[in-house]
């Protein structure tokens, strides 16, 4: 037989190369099987969101939780409140001086990150919000003021709408979890951070009180959702431009709250906010649990569409919603085999631990679930020396990508269907995207930001989706 | 734009290999066949990646991806080439 093609054999080859080259942008632009099936079918729903194929949905969150050892957490345990009584005030108001005389003198030497540039942005960011409130807005038109009975649908139904809305309101995925109160009922704070107590009572509507927030029990379900970080301004933490990143996610997440408030009541609905930055839950317990991400190395929920460049916040609502599963993509499994968030880390923060484990660090970690819990004390000490909120952790993940190389999505997708590989997808990205730097030195160079061609808010809403 | 413009490429590309081929009688056998599909295929992934990791502006990842597809993609096509000189070597012996 001979080994010479065939015209029509030739022309059928060629016909697959050029269906290959075709696809090849399509799954680029990081579309699933799914997804790209669903481009053919005028009935897919518009509002459900598309998750990479690789992030599978799972009966139990990927971290180990013990509900019986779990308790409701007093945020003011925190570091981010409580800090002095780990500390001491001495130490508390060294690390204070340090900060502020660093950031001025890094502020009259023009060091890159730290300019009057930077700061005017970080100034620029904070501002423009809505005041946070629990209860939401004094008053909204609810339906019997129109005239009409208050919304109802399927749980499901609700889900769509409330997702439909968030996505529309600036919001970047939305998972819901029901408050059971032997489980998912102690992820809700026992105090704020403003030392108002948090109490579930049998009432009728909520209650912003002197010393307490009164949650009616049949406010049941928990709306997490994230809102994107600029990745490319929190690549060049920790400095200030990196820094004011996070402040603009919390500008406009207070905006987004306010008018998701507004939406549930105006459907007929209560709304349970955040009073204040970090109030009402622990966002990355109820990320996991909502199927948002897992949590990681770094104590923080790690997405699959967006890495750790998010922020997660929850609202509670009485309006009937259905449950979303956890999720298994992987990414717990990665953070064993990859320590670069550790090695980068100035001050040592985080665990070296190659497996997680039950044991806590100090009272700012919360028992009852296995993690890599960080010294939150050495955190706040790298905060005081680089003058900002840090941030080198989320920086040099390596989920924190744009996802626009095939390259990422093929080490994502490998990583969540085997351990095998990890090793070496940690070492390539030491060679591909430089190696740990634990020297409070950025991942990307402050200045060259300004000159970058972003889009709005340096985030893409566009990621994973199909339509626009 | 890119895509459309390298598929034209590689389709003129593969005509002009298929009738040099025929042409010069040089016989191309499946396995060479299957090795030129793997460098193309490598090459078009080098492409990709170097190309949106510039778009990520992730410039040294981006650079890193030439030798690392590049190798892929020559070392199948030097086998390919080294297929096909020997089979002709064998037909003119």
């Amino acid at each position: 037989m001979s080994n010479m093609l065939t015209r029509r054999q030739f022309l059928k080859e060629v016909g697959l190369v050029g269906a290959g080259v075709a696809l090849t942008p399509m799954a680029a632009a990081g579309m699933s099987v799914d997804a790209m099936n669903a481009l053919a079918d005028d009935e897919s729903p518009t509002t459900r969101l598309e998750r990479p194929s690789w992030a599978k949905p799972s009966d139990k969150p990927t971290t180990e939780i013990d509900w019986k050892a779990m308790q409701r957490y007093d945020e003011r345990n925190t570091c981010r409140g409580g800090l002095v009584k780990y500390i001491g005030t001495e130490k508390q108001a060294e690390w204070t001086k340090i900060q502020s005389e660093s950031l001025a003198k890094w502020l009259k030497e023009g060091k890159s990150g730290y300019t009057l540039k930077d700061v005017a942005l970080q100034a620029a960011s904070g501002v423009g919000s809505a005041t946070q409130s629990f209860l939401g807005p004094e008053k909204v038109t609810a339906p019997k003021d129109r005239g009409v009975p208050t919304w109802t649908g399927t749980p499901e139904e609700a889900n769509e709408i409330v997702t439909a809305a968030l996505r529309h309101l600036g919001a970047a995925t939305v998972g819901v979890v029901e408050l059971d109160t032997n489980t998912t009922e102690k992820l809700i704070y026992s105090f704020d951070p403003d030392g108002k107590e948090l109490v579930f009572a049998d009432v009728d509507q909520p209650a912003e009180e002197e010393k307490r927030r009164i949650i009616p029990r049949k406010a049941r379900w928990a709306i997490v959702y994230t809102v994107q970080m600029s990745e490319e301004t929190l690549k060049r933490a920790p400095t200030i431009l990196g820094a004011q990143t996070t402040n603009l996610t919390y500008t406009r997440n207070r905006n987004i709250q306010l008018r998701l408030q507004t939406f549930l009541r105006s459907l007929g609905y209560m709304a349970l906010g955040e009073a204040s930055t970090n109030a009402l839950g622990i966002s990355p317990a109820l990320g996991v649990v909502a199927g948002l991400g897992e949590m990681s190395r770094i104590q923080r929920l790690i997405t699959p569409e967006y890495g750790p460049m998010v922020r997660v916040f929850k609202l509670l609502t009485d309006l009937p919603m259905a449950a979303t599963k956890p999720i298994n993509a992987g990414i717990m499994r990665f953070c064993s085999a990859c320590m670069k968030c550790a090695e980068s880390c100035p001050t040592k923060a985080l665990s070296f631990d190659r497996e997680p484990t039950w044991q806590t660090k100090g009272g700012w970690n919360n028992p009852g679930h296995k993690a890599y819990f960080e010294d939150s004390t050495k955190c706040r000490e790298g905060w005081a020396r680089s003058g900002t909120n840090c941030g080198v952790c989320f920086a040099v993940c390596p989920y924190a990508g744009k996802d626009r190389a095939l390259i990422h999505q093929f080490v994502k997708a490998t990583a969540s269907a085997t351990p095998v590989m990890n090793e070496f997808f940690k070492t390539m990205h030491d060679v591909t995207f430089g190696p740990a730097k634990p020297d409070y030195s950025p991942v990307k160079d402050p200045e060259k930001w300004w000159d970058l061609d972003l889009p709005e808010y340096g985030i893409n809403t566009m990621q994973g989706r199909k339509n626009g | 734009m890119l895509w459309l413009i390298l598929g034209v490429v590689i389709g003129v590309g593969a005509l002009w290999l298929a009738s040099w081929a025929r042409a010069k009688n040089v016989k191309i056998n499946w396995l060479a066949w299957v090795l030129i599909a793997i460098a193309v295929i490598s090459a078009l992934s080098g492409i990709q990646n170097f190309v949106e990791l510039m778009g990520e502006y992730e410039e040294r990842a981006a650079w890193m991806m030439i030798p690392m597809y590049g190798l892929q993609a020559v070392v199948p096509a030097a086998l390919a080439a080294l297929l096909v000189w020997r089979g002709q070597k064998k037909v003119k012996a």
